[in-house]
């Protein structure tokens, strides 16, 4: 397992590193690319601005809580549409049409690790930092005593939040082996990220028991940001690995499943 | 004109052959719409007006954005700049036709299947609307909002058009879409209703084309805007529409004689 693990952790960085020589090629572009990101974040935060200029809280959350809360799940979004969706599952729906997936099973490597994790792209990297600055600000602007202790279980809780993420995308992606001209299906995953950026409390009935369990999108930002912030409940941390597990284990048996029905596109 | 239907019909049958694509972002775009209604749901929980806004009005304006945006949406600029940059618009300038005409049809068709499948789907929403969260919503101005749509619709293409044009001066095309989807979202009315923004950022909202394309539209078929607002309103949609139809033109004459193209 150790050796398996080893095998794929210097395969993925020597993917990382071809990666990165491919954007710098072409230096605006990436810099222009930072820039589109970096400016979608703060047409979110101007969003909330808005209504805030409006209300005084949320569902319990003030201004300087919701910028620490937008500023997690940024840099979260960030990490999984970098590392995740946008050179890997993002095309996993034309790789399926075209037959490229036949070429991807032919190699001895695992095919959900190919069609996942193949290409990292690091212009989102840089923007994730927008979000640490606004969770910083957030924090300042409040007055919020930073705690050193609560990292450890935010590390744990986020961690554990960008597994469910990655699973959810690859449960949502696999579908386009039966959906053949659904290409946007990943970006159906995508929006629950969007989703995430809510605090969880605004969810009200059924809803809270659906975001905690079968789309624990409470996990992705609302969940580490109140453990920052000092709010952490102790079965956080235990919930949210077990649903790491599950919903990584699911993903893995679902796309074997998947892998039985493809007959491959190309000729 | 002949020539321009037979055109139509090829564009409608290739966006037939993407239903699956279109049914997906449909459901992209009720996702975005459950979670403003979850927030605004959560707001509406502790007051009772948000400026001028209750929450039967505030969903409506978000039923009605993606609705309007069913009519008044583009996307030449996800794909022409690219035909320039790599050459590929060179084969319809031998063509006897005119590039903005085919474009116009071209976006027409995908439209008429957009709406097919849009329009029963955000028409069952706004029943369920209408019922779960017992809201009214008035649907008596809009056959004037959708009158209001064709100017609003041309004068996206316009601007659209003109973005796109400017491929043949910029290499990083792909961004064109992107930054226009940036501007619409803000100044556009995409992401939130206009007059709640304070009035000394209003201005700036008020100079930009960009609210005529969703903000105006959405307003009109709310019903509420006073009759002169809504004719000074149209007035200025009309002079920013003929400002990109003119502006295109300009582009498109100064990049044609610039752009240059080869082969083996």
């Amino acid at each position: 397992m150790a050796t398996k693990l080893r095998k794929y952790l210097k395969l993925y960085l020597k993917l990382a590193k071809f990666s990165a020589s491919l954007e710098m090629e072409y230096r605006f572009s990436f810099i222009l690319e930072v820039f589109v990101e970096v400016a979608f974040f703060f047409v979110t935060l101007f969003g909330m601005r808005v209504v805030y200029w409006n209300v005084s809280e949320i569902a319990g959350w003030h201004f300087n809580e919701l910028l620490v809360l937008l500023g997690v799940n940024m840099v979260f979004t960030e990490l999984v549409l970098g590392f995740v969706f946008i050179y890997n599952l993002r095309e996993l729906p034309f790789k399926i049409a075209k037959g490229d997936l036949d070429m991807i099973l032919l190699k001895p490597i695992n095919s959900q690790f190919s069609v996942s994790l193949w290409r990292p792209y690091f212009a989102l990297f840089p923007s994730a930092l927008a979000g640490i600055v606004v969770a910083v600000v957030g924090f300042t602007r409040g007055g919020f005593a930073f705690n050193p202790i609560m990292f450890l279980p935010f590390l744990l809780i986020f961690s554990c939040g960008l597994v469910i993420a990655y699973s959810i995308g690859m449960l949502i992606s696999t579908l386009s082996m039966w959906f053949i001209n659904a290409t946007p299906l990943p970006m159906l995953a995508q929006q629950l990220l969007f989703v995430a950026r809510n605090p969880y409390s605004v969810f009200s009935g059924a809803w809270r028991i659906i975001f905690l369990t079968f789309l624990p999108i409470a996990f992705m930002a609302s969940f580490p940001a109140s453990t920052l912030l000092g709010k952490l409940e102790l079965w956080w941390l235990p919930a949210s690995v077990a649903l790491a597990v599950v919903f990584l284990w699911g993903s893995n048996v679902f796309w074997k499943f998947a892998l039985k029905k493809y007959s491959g596109a190309s000729s | 004109m002949k020539k321009y239907w037979v055109l139509f019909k090829s564009y409608l049958s290739a966006s037939l052959e993407y239903r699956g694509a279109l049914f997906t972002w449909l459901l992209v775009e009720l996702v975005s719409l459950s979670s403003a209604t979850f927030l605004w749901l959560a707001v509406f929980r502790t007051n009772q007006t948000v400026g001028d806004y209750d929450f039967g009005r505030i969903v409506s304006y978000y039923l009605l954005v993606p609705v309007i945006g069913g009519f008044t949406s583009i996307f030449v600029s996800e794909h022409l700049p690219r035909k320039i940059k790599d050459g590929a618009i060179s084969i319809d300038l031998l063509k006897p036709y005119s590039i903005s005409a085919i474009n116009l049809l071209n976006q027409f068709g995908i439209k008429l299947t957009q709406l097919t499948i849009k329009l029963p789907a955000y028409l069952f929403a706004g029943i369920f609307f209408t019922h779960f969260f017992n809201i009214h919503l008035q649907l008596i101005y809009l056959p004037l909002a959708l009158f209001i749509c064709i100017f609003s619709y041309l004068l996206h293409f316009y601007l659209d058009l003109a973005l796109s044009y400017l491929a043949f001066w910029v290499d990083d095309t792909w961004s064109f879409g992107l930054i226009k989807t940036v501007a619409l979202m803000v100044f556009g009315g995409l992401s939130f209703p206009l007059d709640l923004v304070p009035q000394n950022f209003r201005l700036l909202f008020d100079l930009l084309p960009f609210k005529y394309i969703y903000f105006y539209p959405v307003k009109v078929a709310q019903g509420g805007m006073p009759a002169n607002q809504l004719v000074s309103q149209l007035v200025v949609l009309l002079t920013w529409l003929v400002f990109f139809f003119i502006l295109g033109k300009l582009l498109w004459f100064k990049g044609i004689r610039k752009y240059g193209a080869y082969g083996n």
